[in-house]
């Protein structure tokens, strides 16, 4: 069941995607954000909130959706990494993400070790349902 | 008039004089304000004689109007009227008499004047006859005050209260318009000498009382200040005449001078002309009891009344305001059909308008205070920053060293920290790290971090065990931050680089026409992000001439457009100098390339003489523990650093086989063709270890 929960946009030229994130709350602890346009110092806090009100609203696991990011800075890794601090042990932050430059700063950064990184939404969505059954 | 509120004791107010009595105030009202804003100084001097106070104590009666004060500042005619300051201190007749009120302090009744001032004013108007300060204004005061101002002016005041008694009320009428005139007039009509007296004589209260001439030339308003000047608003009051109503002596006076009188306060005109200069403090008087009222400096405006008298008595009403003029006459005609309430609420609105003037001064000046201190605070933080950020040496044994940092253009500056030195066994250490947040919070975990590291990199460790180690060490005390870093060791003999980074962009190496191409696969980690770090280095060899550049991420995060700089920017940037830039060329190029720069920029540039060989990675080194060994990571680091497809598996087996002994490294060592890759035990159980085993392989000569 996917039901729209909440949607921000950011205003921002008209050549550039505007930014918009977007929750979507497959059930009770798996949730989807999709983010689209920019991630820098301006829009990263929105990304931020959008993750710590999740993660407060019950879900645990986390889908993160940057397919459409077109650009990402290291203030967006901050959160991320930030974020995935303050997940218990249970709980997962799963990212999607196919730019080429978008991955490379998540390289750089060794960070894909905390979060995996997977190219369609699907695989990622199938990696948290299989985590949730006790196999293993 | 409407609104207009006769002063206690006048009766049968000549209607003439009550309209003046309704002009005036506004007016006077309208000039102390402006006297006030344009010209502060000469007030002080009739403040005091105001508070004297008789004025307030005095002229209940007359002092309710408002208008009265109002006198004061205008030079009040009506100074010529009162001839006698000192006759009627309180009443009115200050200024009409002139003399009478002020000289109330004269004992004669002059100083009558005075003393009945505070006591309520209205008896000043008798006062100047000596004694009978009480007497009310018009009634015998008239005589007595005429009388007085008589004697004490002589020749002019006399005649001002022979006119005022004369004319029409004449005594009452005089007084009534001494009292209306000290009011409005005072400060308008003859006053001109009278006002500028008045200021001074408010003051100095005996003074007045002593020159009789003065008395009766200032009457109207010189007079009477001197005395009520002791008062404080008594100088006011008893040149009205009236404490009460000092507006009444001043008032009236101006009234009779404007041609209500006509001749009689011509006549006082004169008077008062004469006086005024004699008489300094007479005007004082006349204005006295009006200002004290209004506790306004008007004395300001009286000093044009004072010249005023000297001009013919013909234009006795002009002249006072002849100066001012149409200004006055304006003023006056608009002011005239403002009702007494609202003028007084105008008044009162011009006084706040006034305070709050004053009070948004004095808060832009505090406020500029408060810029200049922020200013230094800044200049103090950006202080602080430098001298955590360390200066290294131009050379170091045979590699010259620069670094440079910059920092960022909006809030978030500061968080980046690096430092450069030498080691005991001839090598050179480089840490470069960025803490995450920024400004006040991140400035002591900079310093932490650098010393922290450099500790572990002087006692011996790796930079990829430096890492390890502090990133444990350091995890603790960072607490909700974490920081990427770059730390790294050259050996000189050798002429060998090695580096490992903690979620921080790899150093640029640069020589022999071409650049490095760091492997970044299976990346360790930043300090503190909640993960193990220090598992990855990478060894590079150096045979011949080559620039190094560490850097932070805000470098090539800057923004160019919608673009990022980027490390192809930074690489051409580096090569466009004609000989191996320093750290702060390379930063101020940067900058010169970027629109933005939001994050802070540092950058240590090693420079290393040889020959044209080009630099070659030697091999790339990944730590594994059993959670990794377990994952995708050893085919992921594999294939990265070009391993035959065919060859994973075997060496994945291998790999997780030894991780179960003890914790592995694997090495893909680089000799120009495919990858040897070799596993080895790491153990760093102590530093003394470490420092043993760096020792042994510095010796085998790589």
């Amino acid at each position: 069941m996917l039901k729209r929960v909440h949607t921000t946009t950011h205003p921002s030229p008209p050549e550039v995607t505007p930014f918009a994130i977007v929750r979507r709350e497959l059930d009770e602890r798996t949730c989807v954000i999709s983010v689209e346009g920019e991630l820098d110092l301006s829009t990263a806090p929105r990304l931020k909130w959008m993750l710590v009100d999740s993660l407060e609203g019950g879900s645990n696991r986390l889908v993160l959706d940057l397919s459409l990011v077109t650009f990402m800075d290291s203030t967006a890794l901050a959160v991320l990494v930030g974020v995935n601090r303050t997940l218990d042990p249970g709980g997962r932050l799963e990212i999607v993400c196919t730019r080429e430059k978008v991955l490379q700063i998540f390289e750089f950064s060794g960070t894909d070790r905390a979060f995996a990184i997977h190219s369609t939404l699907e695989q990622a969505l199938a990696f948290v349902r299989g985590e949730t059954a006790p196999s293993g | 008039m409407a609104g207009y509120m006769p002063m206690a004791g006048c009766t049968g107010e000549h209607p003439q004089v009550r309209r003046r009595r309704a002009h005036s105030p506004i007016a006077l009202i309208v000039l102390c304000c402006c006297a006030v804003v344009s010209m502060n100084g000469p007030s002080a001097a009739a403040k005091p004689d105001r508070g004297g106070g008789t004025n307030e104590a005095g002229p209940p009666t007359h002092q309710g109007s408002p208008p009265f004060e109002k006198h004061q500042s205008s030079p009040t005619p009506a100074h010529g009227n009162r001839p006698e300051p000192s006759a009627e201190p309180g009443s009115g007749h200050s200024h009409g008499s002139g003399a009478s009120p002020v000289s109330a302090t004269p004992p004669q009744g002059r100083g009558h004047g005075h003393g009945r001032f505070a006591q309520g004013g209205s008896e000043g108007v008798g006062a100047g006859r000596t004694g009978s300060p009480k007497e009310p204004h018009g009634k015998a005061k008239e005589t007595g005050p005429s009388e007085a101002h008589g004697k004490a002016t002589g020749t002019s005041v006399g005649e001002a209260h022979g006119k005022a008694r004369g004319e029409g009320a004449t005594e009452a009428h005089g007084k009534a318009r001494a009292q209306v005139t000290a009011k409005t007039g005072v400060a308008r009509s003859a006053v001109p000498p009278a006002s500028a007296p008045t200021p001074a004589n408010l003051s100095p209260a005996p003074s007045i009382a002593s020159p009789p001439s003065n008395l009766s030339s200032a009457t109207g308003l010189s007079t009477t200040p001197p005395t009520a000047a002791g008062s404080g608003a008594t100088p006011l009051a008893p040149t009205s005449g009236s404490p009460g109503s000092p507006v009444s002596g001043n008032g009236a006076h101006p009234q009779r001078v404007r041609g209500a009188h006509g001749g009689g306060s011509r006549r006082l005109r004169h008077g008062t002309v004469k006086s005024s200069p004699a008489g300094a403090p007479r005007g004082g008087a006349g204005i006295g009891p009006l200002l004290g009222l209004l506790s306004v400096p008007v004395q300001a405006p009286q000093a044009p009344l004072d010249r005023v008298p000297r001009r013919s008595p013909s234009s006795r009403h002009r002249t006072p305001s002849a100066h001012l003029g149409p200004l006055v006459r304006t003023i006056t005609k608009i002011v005239g059909v403002v009702p007494l309430p609202i003028r007084i609420v105008i008044a009162g609105l011009l006084l706040v308008a006034l305070g709050l003037g004053l009070r948004s001064r004095l808060t832009a000046v505090r406020a500029r205070k408060l810029e200049r201190q922020r200013g230094q605070l800044l200049e103090d933080v950006g202080l602080l920053q430098g001298a955590l950020l360390p200066v290294p040496p131009a050379r170091l044994g045979p590699v010259g060293t620069s670094a440079a940092y910059r920092p960022a253009d909006g809030p978030g500056a500061g968080g980046d920290f690096y430092d450069v030195f030498a080691l005991a066994s001839g090598s050179l250490g480089v840490i470069v790290g960025d803490v995450s947040g920024h400004g006040r919070r991140a400035l002591p975990h900079t310093a932490l971090l650098r010393f922290t590291l450099r500790a572990y990199l002087e006692a011996g460790l790796s930079p990829r065990e430096t890492l390890r180690t502090g990133g444990e060490v350091l995890e603790r005390q960072l607490g909700e931050s974490f920081a990427t870093v770059v730390v790294a060791t050259y050996q000189p003999r050798e002429r060998v680089l090695t580096y490992a980074c903690a979620g921080h962009p790899p150093p640029l190496v640069l020589g022999g026409g071409s650049s490095v191409v760091p492997i970044t696969a299976c990346s360790s980690p930043p300090i503190s992000s909640g993960m193990r770090t220090g598992a990855r280095q990478t060894v590079v060899s150096l045979p011949g001439a080559a620039l190094v550049c560490f850097h932070t991420d805000g470098v090539t995060e800057a923004r160019v457009g919608s673009e990022l700089f980027g490390t192809e920017r930074l690489e051409r940037a580096l090569t466009s100098f004609e000989s191996d830039p320093a750290a702060g060329e390379l930063l101020e190029r940067v900058a010169e390339q970027t629109d933005a720069r939001p994050d802070d920029m540092a950058a240590c540039l090693l420079s290393i003489e040889g020959g044209p060989d080009p630099p070659q990675v030697l091999s790339e080194q990944l730590e594994l523990d059993r959670e990794e060994a377990f994952g995708r990571r050893i085919e992921q680091f594999l294939l990265a650093c070009g391993v035959g497809v065919e060859q994973i598996p075997e060496l994945v087996r291998s790999a997780r086989a030894e991780v179960e002994r003890s914790g592995v490294v694997l090495e893909a060592q680089f000799d120009g063709g495919a990858p040897r890759v070799g596993l080895r035990a790491d153990n760093v159980a102590s530093l003394h270890t470490a420092h043993a085993r760096r020792t042994a392989s510095l010796g085998a000569a790589r």
